[in-house]
């Protein structure tokens, strides 16, 4: 696989996880481009369309997190939902913002099931998870969603 | 209209016949449920109403991301290709005058510092696969990769290294972890702002590679020096050590240096306009970032006539790639005077994959593989080991900026590459 391989076939699911912690699109880019850097730096021989997806998706979720801890003090995440003007739901930043509020396994799952193929079978490679769990996690943090984003447009 | 005991069990099915992921049985159960109860039908249609609108909002996301993948993908092909604006046939100082290059490049704003010499992907016999290799490309890749080190005596790194081999592989423990928590010295690590040290890479069927390393902890900058030993003096002595490529990561920007062909070639990465903030990998800060909860004490060791504090930390990407990396520390100091990486990583296997493609289903390329189809097919591949031994490490070393200096030496000639925006 090359590194042009790479980043076409991964960099959806890619800045699918790293969006699921970003603040926005942008930041998601930056983080993602960091991800696979990294990742062509230090396996440049994987071929494996397995298992390689899975080990990047792990790497996106080390350096999210790493980022988020990083800006944290300063720059809290998720944002506090402005509460005199709320932002419609149906905008991203509405979408983005109570998924933002979800447990990480949960939000995880939803954004990179509903961005990266709707495919059960193939989150669950991506996260090293059954398809099982994969559905569950989609059912409950769906379900999350849909009350959080209830509260938020009620 | 309120939901019965029967239905609260029912919101996960209901949620999951929605999604469209509910199997036949458990769809069927939904679709009966929703016939004799109107308050889950009225949950259903919610849901299914909300569904809707979320996958539209999903999918002008994705199309979002899908042009952020594209101009990921044509930001990296461009590095290995048009991108290349060579200033050729003139030394540095002839050049002054047309080639731009601010003399104080930023160093808030930073790329990975090592991702054009990877296009080379060189295997693991030595050999360059899948593009066409480069000078600057292998050596870059041997530069980055490889680690690096400072200016110690050769006789003291490599006794060091046969001592830290040594215990490793022939452990007689003495003691415990000597009372030091792994997390005062990553806590240590952390505050430290500079660090030299020497490293060995060892990976069976390739030619150990030794460099030497002075690094920001940061990762704003380095320096990286690959050794050989290929001078041979003509009294018949030992062979003598000598920088075979020097490679110089300052704010975004590298410049590596051919000492023999007297050739330099900096990349400009900071050329694209980006807010980078993200800090290069593979330094010695990212080898450390390391979980002390999963550190193991070795307990205490006299190694070269110092007594050390020994760690083992095991991180495993998966079933199958493994890293260790075992950390002796200076007990006055808490910090670590060596580290020995172990990746164990299974090699992907060729007829494999040909033998999978042609069964299995592949999307854009992809097999679709299930969890235990790549455990199976990843168990029959061979394990590769990669050893990196780093020694005579030194923190908060007093650096000499000219040894991050993006001017080539007098003598040199430079070809810049700017990264398009």
């Amino acid at each position: 696989m090359t590194p042009e391989d790479l980043i076409r076939d991964h960099a959806q699911a890619v800045l699918s996880v790293c969006l699921a912690y970003a603040r926005n699109l942008h930041d998601a880019e930056e983080l993602a481009q960091d991800v696979l850097m990294k990742a062509i730096t230090k396996l440049p021989t994987v071929r494996d369309p397995g298992s390689i997806r899975r080990w990047l998706l792990q790497i996106a979720r080390r350096t999210s997190l790493d980022h988020l801890r990083r800006r944290r003090p300063i720059d809290p995440l998720p944002p506090e939902p402005a509460a005199a003007e709320p932002v419609p739901a149906w905008q991203f930043e509405g979408l983005h913002a109570a998924l933002a509020r979800l447990p990480d396994v949960y939000r995880e799952a939803i954004v990179l099931y509903y961005l990266d193929g709707r495919d059960c079978a193939g989150t669950a490679t991506a996260l090293g998870i059954s398809e099982v769990t994969v559905r569950q996690r989609l059912a409950r943090g769906r379900l999350m969603l849909h009350d959080l984003l209830k509260e938020a447009n009620p | 209209m309120t939901h019965g005991k029967d239905c609260e069990g029912m919101r996960e099915a209901i949620m999951t016949f929605v999604v469209g992921e509910a199997e036949e049985a458990l769809a069927d159960d939904v679709r009966r449920h929703l016939e004799a109860c109107p308050a889950c039908r009225l949950l259903h249609d919610s849901l299914a109403n909300e569904e809707r609108m979320l996958r539209a909002a999903f999918d002008t996301v994705a199309a979002e991301t899908a042009s952020i993948r594209n101009r990921l993908v044509n930001r990296w092909t461009n590095r290995t290709s048009d991108a290349h604006q060579s200033v050729q046939g003139a030394s540095r100082e002839d050049d002054d005058a047309t080639i731009t290059q601010d003399p104080t490049p930023p160093t808030v704003r930073l790329v990975p510092d090592v991702p054009t010499e990877l296009t080379d992907s060189v295997s693991r016999e030595g050999r360059s696969i899948e593009q066409p290799p480069s000078r600057w490309h292998a050596r870059r890749f041997v530069a980055m990769l490889r680690s690096k080190s400072v200016r110690w005596s050769v006789a003291a790194a490599v006794a060091a290294a046969v001592v830290l081999l040594a215990v490793e592989f022939r452990p007689g423990k003495t003691g415990r972890d000597a009372g030091i928590a792994f997390a005062d010295v990553i806590q240590h690590v952390r505050q430290a702002r500079t660090a030299a040290y020497r490293t060995v890479w060892k990976q069976a069927g390739m030619p150990d590679t030794v460099t030497r390393e002075t690094v920001n902890m940061s990762g704003k900058f380095s320096r990286t020096e690959v050794l050989g030993l290929d001078v041979q003096p003509a009294d018949g002595g030992s062979p003598v050590e000598t920088v075979t490529s020097i490679s110089i990561y300052n704010g975004g920007r590298v410049l590596s240096l051919d000492p023999r062909t007297k050739k330099a070639e900096l990349i400009d990465y900071v050329s694209d306009g980006l807010p980078h903030q993200l800090g290069p990998s593979a330094t010695l800060a990212d080898l450390l970032d390391l979980n002390p909860a999963n550190a193991v004490p070795l307990g205490v060791q006299v190694i070269n006539g110092s007594r050390l504090v020994g760690f083992r930390v095991t991180r495993d990407y998966d079933k199958f790639n493994k890293r260790t990396v075992v950390v002796w520390v200076d007990p006055e100091t808490r910090l670590p005077v060596s580290v020995e990486e172990t990746t164990k990583i299974r090699q992907p296997d060729d007829a494999t994959i040909a033998a999978l493609s042609a069964k299995k289903e592949s999307q854009n390329g992809i097999l679709k593989l299930s969890p235990d189809e790549v455990d199976e097919v990843m168990a029959r591949w061979p394990e590769v080991t990669t050893v990196r031994i780093l020694t005579n490490i030194v923190f908060d070393v007093p650096l000499d900026e000219s040894m991050f200096s993006l001017d080539p030496p007098p003598g040199y000639t430079l070809s810049i590459t700017k990264v398009p925006g």
